[in-house]
Parts: C-alpha cells; structure tokens; sequence
C-alpha cells in the first residue's frame, strides 16, 4: 500500500483529471452556471471607463474590448440606458405569511434555540438576498421567485407578507439586493439573460407603484473583477479587494451610484450609519452616527480575522454594531461592537446572512435553508470562546525586566536557519543544541525530519531535549548535555513535545495522543491517557505548571481542552479537564507559560490571542458574555510567546524578532521558551 | 530566444513570459500573447490546487474568477513573484461553498492503492487543514507557497499537514506508514 501522502497525489491526479481545462477567449470552457457568493456585494463593479472588460457569459468566457472586437451584447437582453424597462405598476400583494413558522420572537436577550424562525425557502435555481426596509423589515430578493424565471421581491411585515413582482423585461440571469435606501427604492445588481455586463435599477418597493423602475445605472458595470459596492451617504463607492486598502472605501473613491427619490433625481441618506474600515496590524472600524451622535471606533481584531474587503457591518438600532469578518462559515460568528468601546464575540447558529435593525439575524444552515434567529443569539450549547478583544479582566504582564531577578530557566530557541539554539544569558549568545533543517524550505512530511519544533532544557544545563516533527508523524526526540550538540541517535526516542519539570526529574513526552512521563533517574515511564475511554484528538502541548502537575492542552472532539495530570513520581491522576473554546476558534494554539501566580497561559499563534486563567477559569463560561479567563494583549503579532517569572514575557514577533523582557536578541527567530 | 532551465525560486509572470526564465513550464512567448501565454501555464495548476479547497463543483468557476481577475489586474498581477498563489487565494475567495466540497462530481472511479474513504475522510477535514494537506501532497507545494496563500506561517502550515493526516490516519484505522 502507498503511503498516505503518496495516495493523496494520486487522489490529486484522478481528481484533476476528471476536471476540463478553463479555456480562454472564445472558447467554450466547461464552466457550470455560476452560483454567485452569498456576500453579493462582492459583485464586481468595472468602474475604470474605458478598460477592457471580463465577462462569465453562459459557461463562456469572452474578453470584452469596449472599443475593438468584442462580441456584441444582444441589444434586446442587456439594458444599456436608464429606464430601458418598462416601468409597471403590478405589483401585487401576495397572501399573507409567508413565513412557516408563527411571529418571530424578538425579546431582547433571549436566545433563540435552534434553528429559529424559518423564512420560506428560496428557490433552488435562485439566490435570495436579504436586507432592510427603511421601518426595519426584512425584505428579501429571491431571482428566482417560486422557480419561475423571474425574480420577486417579499417584504415581511409584522403579520403579513407582502410580495413585489415587476415587469417581465427585469429577468437577470443572477440578481442581488445591494441596498433599500431611502424612500424604500431597493438598488438591484442584475445581469440580464444571455448579456454580460451587469447593471443596477432602483426600484420602488412599496407604495401603489411598488415594482416600478425609478432608474438604472450604468452599462460600466460587469461581473468580473473583485471590487464591491460600499453604501456611503451620497451613494455607493467602488471597493476594490485584493489589495492594500488600509482606509475601506477610500475617502477619494468616487461615487458609482447614487441614492435616488421616487422621480430619480439624487438625493442624500442622511439619516445612514457610515462606515469605515481601517486596516492595518489592527482592524479598527469608525462608525459615523447620523444626526448628532458622536463618531465612534473600535480596534476589532488581527491577523487572520482581517476580511480581504469591507467586513460586513450592520448598525443596530440600540447603538450596537454587528461585525462579521469573514464570508466564511468557519469564522463568520457575529462580533458585538459595544457603546463604550468593547467588543463581544458570539456564536452563531449558522452562516449569518444578515442582521436587522432590530437585532435579529437571518441565518442560514447548513442544509441551505434560512431562518431568523431572536434578538441575540449567542448562548447555544457550545462554550463559548473569550472576546477577541480584550474583555474580561486583563491582565497586565509586562516586557520590562524586573530588576535584579535571575531567570529561573534557561532561555532556549529556534532560529530562522530552523536549528536549537541555549543561550548562554539573556545577552543573545545562542549556542548550538541541534543543526535542524530549513523549516522555510522543508515541505515533505514522512519522508525525513522536518525541523525542530520543540526544545526543553534543565534549569541547571545538564540535560536538553530536542524534538523533531514529523518524521516519522509521531516524532522523534534527542538528548543531548549542553553544550555538546544532539546527532541523531541509531535507537531514538519517539513522541514529541518533550518538556522537562522545573527539577528536571520527569520527562513528559507526547505518543500519538498518549502521554508518557519519564523518572529520568530510574528509566520507569508511565501512561497517561483520558480517563473513562475517552481520546485526546490530538495532543497539542504540554506545560509542567510545578514538578508534579502537567498541564496537557488537547482537543476532544469540536472542543479545546485543558487537562491537569498530576503525578508522585510512581503513579498518575488524570483530571480535572476542561473544554474551554470551539476547535475551530483557534488555529495554533499553545501554551504560553504562566502570566500571573497560579495561571496557565496559552496564545495561538493564528489569531494573536494570549488567554490566561487558572484551571477552574477555563471551565468557566457565562454564556454569551464568554469565560472568565483573561485575555492578554500582546506587544504586537507573534510567532511564539512565553511569560515566566510572574509576567516576564520572551516573544517572537511576525518578522522573527526575538525579545526578552523588551531587550531584542539579535537574529532571526521562530520560537523559544524558557 | 528563450532559455529553458531551472532556479528554485519562483518566477514573476513576467519573467516567465518575457522567455528568459522557464521556471515550471516551457511556454512559447510573442508579445501580443503573453497573457494567454500564461493562461495556458497557470490554468492546470490553479485548477488542481483549487479542486482540493473548492471541490469539482466549483473549481472551474474558481479558476475562471481568477483568471477574469488575473486579466483585469494584467499590470499587477504579471509583476507578482507568485501569481499562482494569488490567483488561488482570488479563486477560492470568489467561490465560497456552501455544501461540502466533492472531489469527484460522480462516484468516483476505483482507485487502486487508496484506502477506501479517503477521499470522503480528506474533504471532510476542516478547510484549513484539508487545504494545507491538499497543496503539499495532492500538489507539491512547499510550505513556504502555501504559508503565503494561507497567510500563516509556515509552521503553522506545517502544524495543519500534521494534524490532517493525523486526523486522516485515525479516521481510517491506518497506522503511521512513514517508512513504508
């Protein structure tokens, strides 16, 4: 049998093969009728005039040259000017409740239980859209309305739905609900059936001419690109993605496309939150109140939570603010932006579509079908994680040395070459412990050492492990007596995570989700494993909290766990564990020392977030406003992080800069530890 | 004229295409053709990456996104030092799935030497890792090529491969077969 790693090519190669190439101008590609994103302001606007434009045409892609070849639109199919449809006046008031399920509960603080209030569905050939009318209901565009070629608009009330249909000449072959601005005129991106190049018509949405077109904007607008369209007051500006935008939308950008009255001359929403992102290390987001309300802002996040584009924002009608960061299922849980400055992380039940005025969200499952959930959901089953943000108590460990206090271990570390370096003092002369390999160039795993990963040392320099992962997977671990370097041994150790105790009698080591803890004086060596049948998924650290009790950092099916085993010496005992966070709230998450008297710290690496508590913290949630555990913000993102010695703090930052207690070593680092 | 050899490190497009450096395909070059000239070079390998993260039913809007992007940001995109990953990063971005990703649109055909349910076990690794697993086995990328599209660091790229295969060894009762 091949190796794993050897079956996956070869899936790879029988997958790609059953793939047909993406041709390129003027020929057929093998291109599926294209599902457009959920986040439908990523549609694209080409608002550069005079460019080429870049057209998904019916499972062809054809280059669009406004002034050479190009093919031609089908005049009859794609609307180029303004008020090229008909304006109608059919709209018709379709029967009442359309929602399955009975009036939706809006209590404030209630959490709704799962799945909520079902929406009807949305049509299996089409995408519904959902946003706001201007007294808050939920209004929803479906491109398919009941299946039918057409497209409708539902407006649901308090006890009544009241669907929006228009003339027959407004048939898209995909259509999104970019915005309800003022006057209840909702602005429509559509492409229309058999063209290329989108466009936008704002129609009314209720009155008796509910269905009419008011407008419609601009034969510049495509469906190719990644720009999206970013309501301001005035109107909407182009958003282009993928590239440094530190201000979203650019103060500069212009507007594409106005607000508009019932009789299509511009007109201002004054009465419109306006929001800005900044983008740097940080997100901050600024929100312009109308009216007399101050201006606000929050630093929201970092790293991986950063979205490509515009996050999605919605103003709350109590002065709260609805942050989703990321279109994807994996990290779209809502973020509470608060009055005074905080910020609150909740859990959502499902994808979130869209967030009401009032506070409800529209959800969608995983099943696809939609569902409006009470006014805050948050507080399922599942414990939830500590605020991104630095909720809860905090504490303060500082970088600055504390005069006088000798270092109670050693300071151990990978450098930028991939190699196990002890320094000699906190003066920055690393000494070799292992030549590890490039981990910035080693790509295989299972065929070799793919770097060193961990490092334990003595507090007395008499002892060092070295762990190798992950060749073979489940690691290999050296010995070596300071100075003199490790070589690979003819009978090695297997595990990883090798970590001494303070008095560096035992040594623990991980065994494909087992732990083994070593007397190094009589060889004797003991099996830790759950209690009562249950698994560690995977073992991700180990951290001695004192000589006889080791902290074990796993995960237990969806959950993060903490476990504390403690031991005499001869015998084990495994518990109390704690499942502390979502799997997926976390990236890389290890510990982190310990930041206070009596605390386990861990940081994950992939968000930057460092959580600090002591055991029965880490059992401690409280619903939706998340555990009782502290969350430290560091000095700036960083690789690794420790905090020893009641709060000194050794980092490494994202441009491998290792500091200890706010000196900088010189060189390049990935981690260390004491 | 064009010189065929290989360097390590990755091309920018316009390297590639302006012939004096044949990083991983020989392609001819004539001016006016030098976008589809790169079409042709990036296509298959934008498409096999993709087909790990996005699935079949999706990868080839996936690469069409990306391309369209590829050829509305020419100027930027033929000056980058790894386009390839860039435009994996725009396809997989402008194709958000909704249901799980399938590798094969249809039952798949039998493959000899493949535990029965990986296929099934690696789509349903989390994205992060499935993706991680899928570039450096299914693809051949280096850690460093897909720290850069993931926006980790290679560590972590490491730690997702890690803890992928693990999860994949335990799903399907395989022992460690590192030697094997």
């Amino acid at each position: 049998m091949l190796s794993l790693e050897d079956q996956i090519e070869r899936i790879a190669d029988a997958a790609f093969a059953h793939t047909s190439p993406v041709e390129w101008r003027g020929q057929t590609a093998s291109v599926t009728a294209r599902e457009p994103n959920r986040r439908f302001r990523r549609a694209a606007v080409g608002v550069a005039a005079g460019v080429l434009a870049v057209g998904l045409v019916g499972g062809l892609i054809v280059l669009r040259d406004s002034k050479a070849d190009a093919p031609v639109t089908p005049a009859d199919s794609a609307p180029s000017t303004s008020r090229e449809i008909a304006p109608v006046t059919s709209a018709v008031t379709a029967p009442p409740a359309s929602l399955d399920a009975s009036p939706v509960t809006t209590t404030a603080g209630v959490v709704d239980s799962l799945p909520g209030a079902a929406l009807d569905p949305c049509s299996p050939q089409g995408v519904c859209t959902y946003r706001s009318m201007n007294d808050g209901s939920l209004v929803r565009l479906d491109s398919r309305f009941k299946n039918d070629e057409l497209p409708a608009v539902t407006i649901y009330g308090d006890n009544r739905a009241t669907t929006v249909f228009f003339d027959e000449s407004f048939a898209p072959s995909k259509a999104f609900l970019l915005d309800v601005g003022p006057g209840d005129i909702g602005y429509i991106w559509w492409v229309a059936q058999g063209a290329e190049l989108a466009t936008v018509s704002a129609f009314e949405l209720t009155g008796p001419e509910a269905g009419r077109l008011v407008t419609q904007f601009g034969a510049e607008l495509d469906s190719s690109g990644d720009t999206e369209l970013v309501p301001t007051r005035l109107g909407f500006v182009g958003l282009g993605c993928c590239v440094a935008n530190p201000t979203r939308p650019s103060p500069e950008a212009p507007i594409v496309i106005p607000w508009v009255d019932r009789n299509g001359n511009e007109i201002v929403a004054e009465d419109r939150a306006v929001f800005v992102a900044f983008v740097n290390e940080r997100l901050g987001i600024n929100v312009d109140w109308p009216g007399e309300r101050a201006d606000q802002g929050w630093a929201v996040s970092n790293g991986d939570l950063i979205p490509r584009g515009m996050p999605y924002l919605y103003a709350l009608d109590d002065g709260r603010v609805v942050a989703i960061l990321d279109g994807d299922e994996a990290t779209s849980d809502p973020i509470y932006l608060l009055p005074d400055g905080t910020s609150e992380q909740v859990f959502s039940p499902g994808s979130v579509e869209y967030v009401l005025p009032d506070g409800r969200f529209v959800v969608r499952g995983s099943n696809g079908s939609f569902s409006l959930t009470a006014a805050t959901p948050g507080a399922t089953s599942v414990p939830p994680s500590p605020s991104p943000t630095t909720s809860g108590p905090l504490s303060t460990p500082t970088e600055s040395a504390a005069p006088g206090v000798q270092p109670s271990r050693p300071l151990v570390a990978i450098d930028g070459n991939g190699d196990a370096v002890i320094f000699d003092s906190d003066d920055g002369n690393p000494i070799p412990l292992y030549d590890g390999p490039d981990i910035d160039t080693s790509s295989t795993l299972g065929d070799g050492p793919n770097g060193v990963d961990r490092i334990s040392v003595a507090a007395d320099r008499s002892v060092a492990y070295i762990g190798l992962c992950c060749a073979p997977v489940v690691g290999t671990v050296l010995e070596t007596t300071p100075p003199a370097v490790a070589v690979p041994d003819a009978a090695p150790r297997y595990g990883s995570l090798p970590t001494l105790n303070p008095s560096a009698t035992l040594l623990a080591v991980e065994v494909e989700a087992v732990v083994s803890i070593t007397d190094l004086a009589t060889g004797q060596a003991m099996t830790v494993e759950p209690p009562d049948g249950a698994t560690w998924e995977t073992v991700h650290d180990l951290f001695w909290v004192d000589d006889t009790t080791l902290a074990l950092l796993g995960n237990q099916a969806d959950f993060w766990s903490l476990t504390i085993i403690t031991t005499d010496g001869t015998s084990t005992r495994v518990g109390p564990t704690r499942s502390f966070a979502r799997f997926e709230d976390f990236g890389s998450l290890r510990f982190a020392g310990s930041a206070a008297v009596g605390e386990i710290t861990m940081h994950d690496v992939d968000t930057n977030r460092v959580l600090s508590g002591n055991v029965d913290d880490y059992g401690n949630n409280n619903g939706s406003r998340g555990s009782s555990l502290a969350v430290i913000e560091l000095p700036g993102s960083a690789l690794s992080a420790w905090y020893f010695d009641q709060g000194q703090l050794v980092w490494v930052d994202t441009a491998r800069t290792l500091r200890v207690s706010g000196k900088v070593i010189p060189g390049e680092y990935l981690w260390a530890r004491r | 004229m064009i010189h065929t050899y290989l360097r390590k490190a990755p091309c920018s497009a316009a390297e590639l295409l302006d012939g004096l450096l044949v990083c991983e395909a020989s392609i001819g070059v004539s001016g006016n053709e030098r976008f589809e000239d790169f079409v042709v070079w990036v296509e298959p390998r934008l498409r096999r990456a993709l087909l790990g993260s996005v699935g079949a039913d999706r990868v080839e809007d996936a690469v069409a996104e990306a391309l369209a992007y590829a050829f509305e940001h020419w100027s930027d995109v033929a000056e980058m030092a790894n386009p390839a990953g860039y435009l994996f990063r725009v396809g997989q971005s402008k194709s958000r799935r909704r249901l799980p990703p399938r590798l094969f649109r249809t039952t798949p055909v039998v493959l000899p030497e493949v535990e029965p349910g990986l296929v099934e076990a690696l789509m349903a690794l989390p994205e992060s890792q499935r993706t991680a697993v899928w570039l450096a086995h299914g693809c051949s990328w280096s850690h460093a090529e897909i720290a850069a599209v993931l926006e980790v660091t290679p560590s972590t790229v490491a730690t997702h491969i890690g803890r992928g295969l693990a999860r994949l060894r335990s799903e399907l009762g395989v022992a460690h077969d590192a030697q094997s």
